[in-house]
């Protein structure tokens, strides 16, 4: 049964990483042409420094899993890592549009926030489910919680790279 | 183009050499039993050998960018599963098998990394790291398909984490590929005038049309499109590996 979960997950997680594939695609396609706004725009440390919590909380989720004793402990600090990615790269995408970057201003814009803004959406969804595991504490679905988790910490590598590493280094 | 096949030849002998040892050695282990995994193993030695002596090391090194990723094509994602491909298969376990994780990582970080321009132009301009450069696809090649490939079973993946490895790889692959082909010309500078010194660059402009411009989209759809076609094959076969388990 929990092998069917894990499959039933890692089909989803596949079909899912097509659909995030195109949305890199498209802001890679039109990089060329935000290229300036993109590096008038981000800020590399501050993204970088979000990203190194998003990444630990992908190490004490694999804790989370590996070691069932102290799950709900690891749990919480995957949910706080979480969180504080979340809020730090909310108010890092406010920042954006407050310097006037609005989402229907430019390929950038439109490009960046979609895929940033669908990230959210996932990394959101994975907080809500990982917050039912510690109230709910069902040990077996861990593991099928954990391939989520340790997805959106890859895509957001992904986007990591493309977004912000190519546009500075 | 007659130039180019006569003369485009480099038998390198650390290269020579190297395909020699590694043909010997084989044969020394399989103690001269002749079998099908021979034909992949040799198969996989003299691709190696034609890659990397033949007029496509001669285009890649100073005249096109495509050719270029035809030879690190060869030497990541075609040379290494015929290697593997031609061991027999062994019960005894090696060694604690890795985590999935290290293996992709260190075959799909090779990848990218060589290819961001700084590094891509360094080892262009140094022969000393162009050499690693190469060892380190072929070997980190080897690594990242022991896991699917291997002779050792118990150290293969099992379906289900196999078909997302594969697929991972894939991706950051089609990725790498997209990136080069949507860019502007000129990421690989060397390749925007190359020196002709085969006397080859009027066949490649005007005999065969590649521009600078269309050779990086063209190096840049070879990594896409033929690299995640190998590991759809990939894939394929252990989708297909799968289900014949599970029936029997």
């Amino acid at each position: 049964m929990r092998d069917r979960v894990r499959l039933g997950m890692a089909l989803f997680l596949l079909t899912d990483a097509i659909f995030f594939f195109f949305l890199i695609l498209a802001f890679i396609y039109f990089r060329d042409a935000s290229l300036h706004t993109a590096a008038l725009t981000l800020d590399l440390r501050v993204t970088a420094t979000w990203t190194a919590c998003l990444l630990t909380s992908s190490l004490s989720m694999w804790r989370a899993v590996a070691s069932p004793r102290r799950r709900r402990l690891w749990l919480g600090v995957t949910i706080t890592l979480g969180v504080v990615f979340f809020v730090g790269q909310g108010t890092e995408y406010l920042r954006i549009l407050r310097d006037g970057i609005a989402t229907t201003q430019g390929l950038f814009s439109t490009t960046f926030f979609t895929l940033a803004g669908v990230h959210g959406l996932h990394l959101l969804i994975g907080i809500v489910l990982l917050a039912i595991l510690l109230m709910v504490g069902n040990s077996a679905a861990t593991g099928v919680i954990a391939m989520y988790w340790y997805f959106v910490g890859v895509v957001w590598i992904a986007i990591f790279s493309v977004v912000y590493l190519w546009t500075f280094l | 183009m007659t130039n180019l096949l006569t003369t485009g030849w480099d038998w390198e002998p650390s290269v020579v050499a190297g395909c020699a040892a590694l043909a010997i050695t084989y044969l020394a282990a399989m103690r001269r039993q002749f079998s099908r995994r021979m034909l992949y193993f040799f198969g996989g030695v003299l691709l190696l050998l034609l890659d990397l002596v033949s007029p496509i090391d001669a285009l890649a090194d100073g005249y096109l960018f495509s050719a270029h990723i035809v030879q690190h094509f060869l030497l990541a994602l075609v040379i290494p599963p015929l290697l593997l491909l031609g061991l027999p298969s062994l019960d005894m376990r090696l060694s604690a098998p890795m985590p999935a994780f290290v293996p992709w990582t260190l075959g799909v970080g090779t990848m990218l990394i060589w290819h961001v321009p700084v590094f891509f132009n360094a080892a262009l301009a140094n022969d000393a790291l162009h050499i690693f450069q190469h060892l380190s696809f072929l070997a980190t090649g080897v690594i990242f398909w022991w896991p699917v490939l291997g002779p050792v079973d118990s150290d293969r993946l099992p379906a289900v984490v196999a078909v997302p490895y594969l697929f991972a790889a894939c991706t950051a692959c089609s990725l790498l590929g997209a990136a080069i082909t949507f860019s502007s010309p000129g990421l690989y500078p060397a390749y925007l005038h190359p020196d002709d010194r085969l006397g080859i660059l009027p066949l490649i402009r005007d005999g065969w049309g590649l521009t600078a411009r269309d050779d990086q989209q063209l190096g840049g759809l070879l990594m896409w499109v033929p690299g995640c076609f190998v590991y759809l094959s990939a894939i394929l076969a252990t989708a297909s590996r799968w289900y014949r388990t599970a029936e029997a």
